[in-house]
């Protein structure tokens, strides 16, 4: 006979759920009710339960003892109101329950997180399942244990691990664990506890957890540590804890620590993935990509993950997979890259991050219908909600055409949310489709939220028109309804861009900058290289220099290499410490043949940071290339040496 | 207090150039010196009068034994020393003088004799040979070469740690002259004795002398079968010898092989574990190389009878466990292991290449330099001249400059003509002529090389005219024309007004391309310290000088396009090489 024992407090919207997958599969129900205001009570008697009603205490343990003393049965099953039973529970149960000498189980629990239509699983482990006796009775206020009870009354008692009996736990979905005063009460109650018993080392795990969440990582790592050391392998946390101390030490910014923690762990656990795979992540930070390179592989190589190691989703795919995508694009690697990327989508085709990227390699802004048969390739648009997420991710990539394409099949005939219509009507403003446009920031203007914004853009609009006097009236409309003096800064910019009107060069802030810049890129989206030019020519010259890599960028991504050179010079003059300017100016010079003045470059950029692989990467192209070039001169010039148009005929072949 | 008396016999033929140095050696060693000579047509004798009076003539007649033992007759000491030429005696850790006042009761002594190694400075190989002997009539070398001296009672023979015999190195050209003069008076002797092992182990050494490893390791094979262990002295570099044959011949199993049994007869001769652990590492078996060369530091050195190489216990050993270690990727202790072989043998500065590479590669070239100027490698000239090449090679001549400075070097002219190189690397012409200029007042003779560097920091300045009129002075010498053609057509290349000149002879044109593939060198290794403006108008001079050596190298001949080839191949290589050092498994995320 089992018995199911639980505590709620208003939960009268879970409690069905759980209930009814549990009704089946148990011989009576226990509820022990800590003062519900709303229909609790109700439903948990709809399902036959048995319901007492006590005044909470601030301690868990209480409570469920409570619970413990109404149970009848032989068995305690335990259930929070939140989490339900797996189909076909009934089955394994009463297997499980039969076996003898086993005095308790712990059972696989599965818990789903994320939010919005992203949502994963993790599985971890919890001690569920145990035979009902006197001196069994839970301790501890916040993470109330029994465990361990079960050993100290029983010595050797037999405690298994049932994989088969799946609880599916809905509660973090709710980001109940984000409240900050909660965090602080656990950490409060935890303390008072972990005063009282010094030694217990779960408890000293559960209390590095909540230090933990509440991102004070050096205390957590501590707390792991103390718990940790000198622990039988076999205990069913200690993998958690492992994680957890790389974790913390990483977030304490001690990555050696983490390193030693990670070595250690994958030395007690050689098959645990999110081990290789974090570890890879500090290394990857740390820029030791040998070694990021190894772990990431491990974590894939990795076999099917043990429950209680609570292995986090995409440790095994998408996620590493991802991490390796990002570290080939550091070795300049875009096809590899791709490919990561792509084997990341396949394994989880709602992992947005791989969607990202494939999207920004595809550089939809420059050929947008490849992109598209690519991206119709790699994903099935079934859903609205697919088809908008998709639209969203190229419209930050710049290719508004395509975006519109599918913000206008996902949206169909619904309003669309505020941002979304912000979006579809800067795409359709970037196609050039300008009245259909200016209705739909008409539209929006009447969203508070939203009036700046689509005056910006209709001050945008008549800006590009040559049209000063209705900018002017537009920008007076914008400063009254209250701009920062930086973003004011650049509607005077625009505003003087049309007036030819001389004046001090201007020196813009971070936030000016951001707002430009932004404009600057819709402008040359549009094909308006002069305009943008006559802006940036009302910089200050401090500005273009300091600004100089951002802006030259922002040329070469719409094809002005010669305006992109020019700036990035500019800047390099300035900053010759910047290995990015160097690197993308040597990447202009390569494009353009110049290859002696590229490897110059792209050796400068290898000797700024050492450590990236990009120089040393683009450096033996260019030394290739440059061979390649000299033996197809000397092919031409020698028609008669087989030596050399052998070599020739190699390096064509390289 | 009478003293016993010692006597040196030496003989010689034309080694005037050694002599005084050996004999010099002596001075206060011996009470009287015997020189007999073979037949020497230079100023031998001339030299040997300066130390004795005694010297006397004696007919070659391709017989060492007969020649030392009429030497022997010579003399009147009651102790004799017998030395060559070009060996010194090393009193330092011991008097001769002591060692025969101490005699109790023996006839004679083997003392160590340490052989410079040609190829690892520093390092020497060690035997023992017996020299030092009682002067009675029944003491006689035999044997027409490698002559031995018999000794009845070997029982009444000592070997002593000191003093100690010196070898100079000898010069590859030489060393292989007398290894074939020696090898046909050997082969005669053998045929002569057909059984005798001693002419075998002797044969095998003139032919791996010779670099005839197939020849030289069956006589090395019957050597060690046919010697036992009352003749150590030669079985144990037999041994050696045979593993190292097979080792040249690839047979690396079979070395392995012998090796253990080998090591499993004697178990305290290092040199047998540091050669198993050299096997090991030609098989890729790194992990376990690492545990032989550790067995080889830690067993030190052997009992003197064994041959022993110097450095096998421990530079050699560890340069070679840095190398295994950094084969499989631990390069933390790889550079330790590298530091501990430079630090025991500075003279030997290979592993300062391997540690370079390492630091370059893991830790970047500013952190690199600055480590191993804290580390105090730039208080040794010879490290620093090491390390100013190499990160000039790396391109990197800025940092080349600062251990330069830092090393304090730049006063010998080798140095001001490095520093002149430096200069051009760094894009700083007017600074390498300065140097230039310090090396011709303080009567250096500027070498091949430097002569380049002023022609082209005068063209890297923009100077053409200068530049052209160095290179017309050069050409007022008769040799090296084919180098000033070269350079003079790159300078042409370089200034439009000026006519084209003409391609060298065929015979000139390998010196030809060899300039102009300096001047690429420089040209691609050079790099400017900042990018200022007017850094990059000197950027573009060295770009167009290397597009013009390129240019003329691929109308020079098609050997000369290969040989560019080349050029650009090994420059993409060593940044391969770094990038792999880098990034370990990484590098497969290359494109």
């Amino acid at each position: 006979m089992i018995s199911l024992c639980m505590i709620v407090r208003n939960e009268e919207k879970n409690l069905p759920r759980c209930l009814a997958s549990a009704a089946a599969a148990v011989d009576e129900i226990i509820v022990v009710d800590t003062g519900s205001t709303d229909d609790t009570v109700k439903v948990a008697r709809r399902f036959g339960a048995k319901v007492k009603k006590i005044r909470w205490t601030d301690d868990f343990s209480a409570a469920r003892n409570a619970s413990l003393e109404l149970a009848k049965g032989d068995w305690i099953l335990l259930l929070d109101a939140d989490e339900e039973l797996a189909a076909g529970s009934a089955e394994v149960l009463s297997r499980l329950v039969s076996a003898p000498g086993v005095e308790g189980y712990f059972v696989k629990l599965v818990s789903y997180i994320g939010q919005g239509d992203w949502v994963e699983a993790c599985p971890d482990v919890a001690f569920r399942l145990f035979r009902r006796r006197p001196e069994y009775r839970f301790h501890g206020a916040v993470h109330e244990q029994i465990a361990d009870v079960i050993q100290k009354n029983r010595p050797g008692a037999k405690t298994e691990l049932a994989e088969d009996l799946v609880v599916l736990h809905y509660g973090y979905l709710d980001e109940q664990l984000t409240e900050k005063d909660k965090k602080a009460r656990n950490l409060a109650l935890l303390e008072k506890e972990m005063a009282a018993h010094p030694d217990d080392r779960l408890l000293r795990y559960h209390y590095g957890v909540e230090l933990f969440r509440a991102e004070r990582y050096g205390e957590a790592a501590a707390q792991f540590t103390e718990a940790g050391t000198g622990l039988d392998p076999g205990t069913i946390f200690l993998p958690k804890l492992m994680r957890y101390l790389i974790l913390a030490y990483q977030g304490d910014h001690q990555p050696e620590k983490a390193m030693e923690a990670a070595r250690l762990g994958v030395e007690l656990f050689p098959d645990y993935a999110d081990l290789y795979h974090y570890a890879g992540m500090v290394a990857y930070d740390h820029q030791a990509y040998g070694q990021a390179y190894d772990l990431f592989q491990r974590a894939l190589a990795t076999p099917e993950q043990k429950a209680h190691y609570a292995s986090f989703p995409g440790m095994r795919g998408f996620r590493t997979l991802y991490q390796l995508g990002r570290m080939a694009e550091r070795f300049c690697n875009l096809e590899g890259a791709m490919r990561y990327y792509l084997a990341s989508l396949r394994d989880n085709p709602s992992f947005t991050p791989a969607l990202d990227s494939i999207t920004r390699l595809l550089e939809p802004h420059r050929d947008p219908v490849y992109a598209k048969e690519c991206l119709d390739k790699t994903c099935v648009f079934m859903t609205p909600q697919a088809k908008l997420a998709m639209g969203q991710i190229l419209f930050r990539h710049h290719a508004y055409g395509l975006a519109l394409e599918f913000l206008e099949q996902g949206l169909g005939k619904q309003t669309p949310a505020p941002e979304v219509m912000l979006c579809k009507a800067i795409c359709l403003f970037q196609v050039k489709r300008f009245p259909e446009a200016l209705k739909l920031l008409a539209r929006l203007k009447a969203q508070p939220r939203m009036y700046s914004v689509a005056l910006l853009n209709e001050t945008l609009y008549f800006w590009l028109q040559g049209n000063r006097r209705q900018v002017r009236v537009l920008v007076q409309e914008l400063q009254a309804a209250g701009v920062t003096p930086e973003n004011g800064l650049v509607l005077g910019l625009l505003e003087r861009s049309l007036t030819r009107r001389k004046g001090p060069k201007v020196v813009l802030g971070e936030e000016g900058l951001k707002l430009l810049l932004d404009l600057l890129q819709r402008v040359l989206a549009l094909g308006e290289t002069a305009r943008a030019q006559g802006v940036l020519d009302l910089l200050h010259s401090d500005v273009l220099k300091r600004q100089g890599l951002a802006i030259g960028r922002l040329f070469r991504t719409w094809g002005h290499s010669e305006l992109a050179r020019q700036y990035l010079e500019f800047r390099l003059a300035k900053y010759p410490q910047c290995a990015d300017t160097a690197f993308a100016l040597a990447e202009i010079k390569e494009e353009a043949g110049e290859y002696l003045a590229a490897a110059d470059l792209y050796r400068e950029t290898l000797a700024l940071e050492p450590k990236e692989p990009r120089g040393y990467v683009r450096l033996i192209g260019v030394y290739d290339k440059l061979r390649r070039e000299i033996l197809r001169q000397a092919a031409e010039r020698y028609p008669e040496s087989e030596v050399l148009q052998t070599l020739f005929r190699e390096v064509q072949d390289e | 207090m009478r003293t016993t008396t010692i006597g040196l016999v030496m003989i010689v033929r034309d080694e005037e150039q050694n002599l005084p140095r050996c004999l010099e050696s002596v001075r206060n060693q011996v009470d009287e010196i015997v020189i007999v000579d073979t037949g020497s047509s230079d100023r031998t004798i001339e030299v040997a009068r300066r130390f004795t009076d005694k010297i006397y003539r004696f007919p070659w007649n391709d017989d060492f034994s007969a020649a030392r033992n009429f030497a022997i007759e010579q003399a009147s000491s009651e102790w004799l020393l017998s030395l060559d030429a070009d060996e010194e005696l090393d009193v330092t850790g011991g008097d001769l003088r002591e060692l025969v006042a101490g005699n109790r009761g023996y006839e004679a002594y083997f003392l160590p004799l340490l052989h410079a190694s040609a190829d690892l400075p520093g390092n020497f190989n060690r035997y023992l040979v017996l020299r030092v002997f009682r002067n009675r009539k029944d003491y006689r070398f035999f044997g027409a070469i490698h002559e031995q001296l018999a000794v009845a009672r070997p029982e009444a023979v000592e070997v002593s740690e000191n003093p100690v015999i010196r070898h100079k190195v000898v010069a590859g050209r030489d060393r292989r002259r007398k290894c074939r003069r020696n090898l046909e008076l050997l082969q005669r002797e053998a045929a002569a004795n057909p059984g005798n092992a001693f002419l075998q182990y002797y044969l095998g050494v003139e032919w791996l002398g010779l670099g005839k490893p197939a020849r030289a390791l069956p006589c090395f094979q019957r050597a060690c079968r046919e010697l036992d262990d009352s003749h150590l002295l030669f079985r144990a570099p037999a041994v050696r010898y045979l593993i190292g044959c097979l080792r040249a011949l690839d047979r690396i199993d079979e070395a392995l092989c012998f090796c253990l049994e080998e090591c499993a007869r004697y178990p305290d001769y290092t040199d047998l574990f540091f050669e198993g652990g050299l096997l090991l590492e030609a098989r890729g078996d790194y992990a376990v190389a690492i545990r032989w060369f550790e067995e080889a530091v830690r067993s030190g050195r052997p009992p003197a009878v064994f041959a022993h190489t110097e450095g096998t216990s421990s530079d050699l050993a560890f340069y070679h466990l840095g190398y295994c270690c950094e084969r499989l990727g631990r390069f933390a202790q790889s550079r330790d292991y590298y530091r501990k072989a430079l630090s025991a043998n500075p003279e030997c500065v290979y592993p300062l290449y391997n540690l370079f590479l390492l630091e370059l590669a893991t830790n970047g070239p500013r952190e690199a330099c600055e480590t191993f100027r804290s580390a105090g490698y730039l208080d040794r000239p010879a490290w620093t001249r090491v390390l100013v090449d190499l990160f000039c090679l790396a391109g990197f001549p800025d940092l080349a400059a600062l251990c330069l400075r830092e090393g304090r070097l730049g006063r010998e002219p080798e140095d001001l003509a490095r520093l002149a190189r430096l200069k051009v690397y760094s894009r700083q012409p007017d600074e390498a002529l300065a140097a230039l200029g310090r090396l011709v007042r303080t009567g250096g003779m500027p070498e091949p090389e430097a002569e380049l560097d002023e022609i082209l920091a005068w063209t890297a300045k923009g100077d053409l005219d200068e530049a052209r009129k160095k290179a017309l002075a050069l050409w007022r010498r008769s040799e090296g024309r084919g180098r000033v053609l070269a350079v003079l057509s790159i300078v042409a290349r370089l200034s439009l007004t000026s006519r084209l000149v003409g391609l060298p002879e065929k015979h000139r044109e390998p010196e030809a391309a060899k300039a102009a593939l300096s001047v690429v060198e420089r040209c691609l290794l050079s790099r400017g310290t900042h990018l200022g403006p007017k850094q990059a108008e000197m950027a573009q001079m060295y770009q167009k000088t290397l597009r013009a050596a390129m240019d003329y190298l691929i109308d020079l001949s098609p050997e000369a396009c290969r040989e560019l080839s080349t050029h650009l191949a090994a420059r993409g290589d060593t940044v391969r090489q770094l990038r792999d050092f880098r990034f370990g498994m990484a590098r497969r995320l290359c494109p």
